[in-house]
């Protein structure tokens, strides 16, 4: 899946380091850079950017941003900046999708501009604040190009426990906790059914959450490769653009992704 | 005498760049492939530092960074960047890049030969940061998403 950027700065190269950044990150990337209005306004049109990153310390940039809101044409917005506590007073009331502090982590930077052009173009469900099924698509995708060294685990909840557990907190339980025990990557994402584990919906959720990272504690033990979660959290059958077929398909990439196959995988059953 | 690995995008640069390198203070070799550079330090004999140069028309740096720290075996190795002036403010400001020193082209023999010996010996990270180095940390709560709250 291609996506473009536009980038409004004056520094030059910055377009060539972020394409390079982000297409080792495995994804696709049409990169420009404008540094003044008539160039932005040419770029928003001819190159139809699915986000802009709008420098703040560059007072030509913000001139061509103010220039695209002007005739509404303006692409979702992520501001980028050394100090991002102290904007341009004309920015106080522009709304962006996303802040960049520079200088970036690399690895951090990808992941977040993954989720800002989801979230950019809307294609996050808004009463539950998950990512619908194209950013799990689109992540599997990058994942299996990059044929990561790892074993994988898939996990998921039925639709009842999620119920009794608010999912974005859950999940993003999940994904935080594979990424602070420094696992290679993190995925959050929505699906149906279940892959592995059946969580009782009558149990408070405490007792829940305890017995899944209990779970996850026994999974790293048994991992000697950084485990990578595809947390797959749950709602019920064919929401959000899922079935239950995708799950299967899903499961059945992951286990074939790891190098280790078969080995330390958690078997997923139907 | 310090073992040193010269990269760049192009011949041309690698030989723009070499009459640095040609003082018998330096065991100098040069590539322009990202294969050839990690055969280099993955070798018996592999160099101490590798030192990129980034003429204005270079691209190709930061696939040859990633190749460099994904490896574990070359993810320590020190990195000395000669960018020219339109790469110089954009390496430094933008990306945090990991035991790397960015330098312009302009710099002068005798600077240069304190930064390759020091880089080569010691590194350009401090011990402390180095230890605290972790992996990419997701922001516990996205901008975008707040407000939202579950079912």
């Amino acid at each position: 899946m291609l996506h473009r950027l536009l980038i409004l700065d004056e520094t030059p190269k910055v377009e060539v380091l972020i394409r390079e950044v982000l297409e080792a990150d495995g994804g696709e990337f049409e990169v420009k850079r404008a540094s003044d209005k008539i160039d932005a306004e040419i770029a928003v049109n001819e190159h139809k950017p699915d986000l802009a990153l709008v420098a703040l310390d560059s007072g030509k940039a913000i001139s061509a941003l103010k220039s695209l809101q002007k005739k509404n044409i303006c692409p979702p917005l992520v501001f980028m900046g050394r100090n991002l506590s102290v904007k341009p007073k004309e920015l106080l009331k522009v709304k962006a999708v996303d802040e960049i502090e520079l200088p970036f982590d690399p690895a951090e930077f990808c992941l977040k501009i993954d989720d800002d052009i989801y979230i950019g173009a809307g294609r996050v469900d808004e009463l539950t604040g998950l990512f619908k099924k194209g950013w799990f698509d689109y992540k599997m995708e990058k994942l299996m190009k990059k044929r990561v060294k790892g074993t994988l685990f898939c996990m998921s909840l039925d639709a009842y426990s999620f119920a009794a557990n608010p999912p974005t907190r859950l999940q993003l339980q999940m994904a935080s906790y594979a990424l602070k025990s420094k696992f290679k990557e993190g995925i959050l994402a929505i699906n149906g059914t279940m892959i592995l584990g059946f969580f009782p919906s009558d149990q408070p959720r405490a007792e829940n959450e305890k017995y899944l990272n209990g779970l996850i504690d026994t999974m790293c033990a048994a991992a000697d490769q950084p485990p990578i979660f595809i947390c797959a959290g749950a709602a019920e059958s064919d929401m959000y653009d899922f079935s239950a077929v995708d799950t299967y398909v899903y499961a059945n990439k992951a286990m074939g992704l790891s190098l280790d196959a078969g080995k330390n995988c958690v078997r997923y059953y139907k | 005498m310090t073992d040193v690995l010269l990269v760049s995008s192009s011949l041309e640069n690698i030989n723009v760049a070499w009459r640095h390198f040609c003082y018998s203070e330096y065991n100098a070799s040069a590539t322009t492939n990202i294969n050839a550079a990690m055969e280099n330090l993955k070798s018996s004999k592999p160099a101490r530092i590798v030192v990129y140069y980034c003429g204005e028309d270079t691209e190709g740096f930061y696939p040859l960074y990633n190749t460099l720290r994904s490896d574990p075996v070359t993810a320590e190795v020190p990195l000395l960047v000669l960018a020219d002036v339109s790469w110089q403010k954009t390496l430094t400001e933008y990306v945090k890049f990991y035991n790397t020193c960015v330098l312009g082209i302009t710099v002068n023999d005798e600077k240069l030969k304190d930064m390759v010996k020091g880089g080569a010996r010691h590194g350009f990270e401090k011990k402390s940061a180095a230890l605290n180095r972790t992996a990419p940390k997701r922001p516990s709560e996205h901008p975008g998403l707040r407000g939202h709250k579950g079912r």
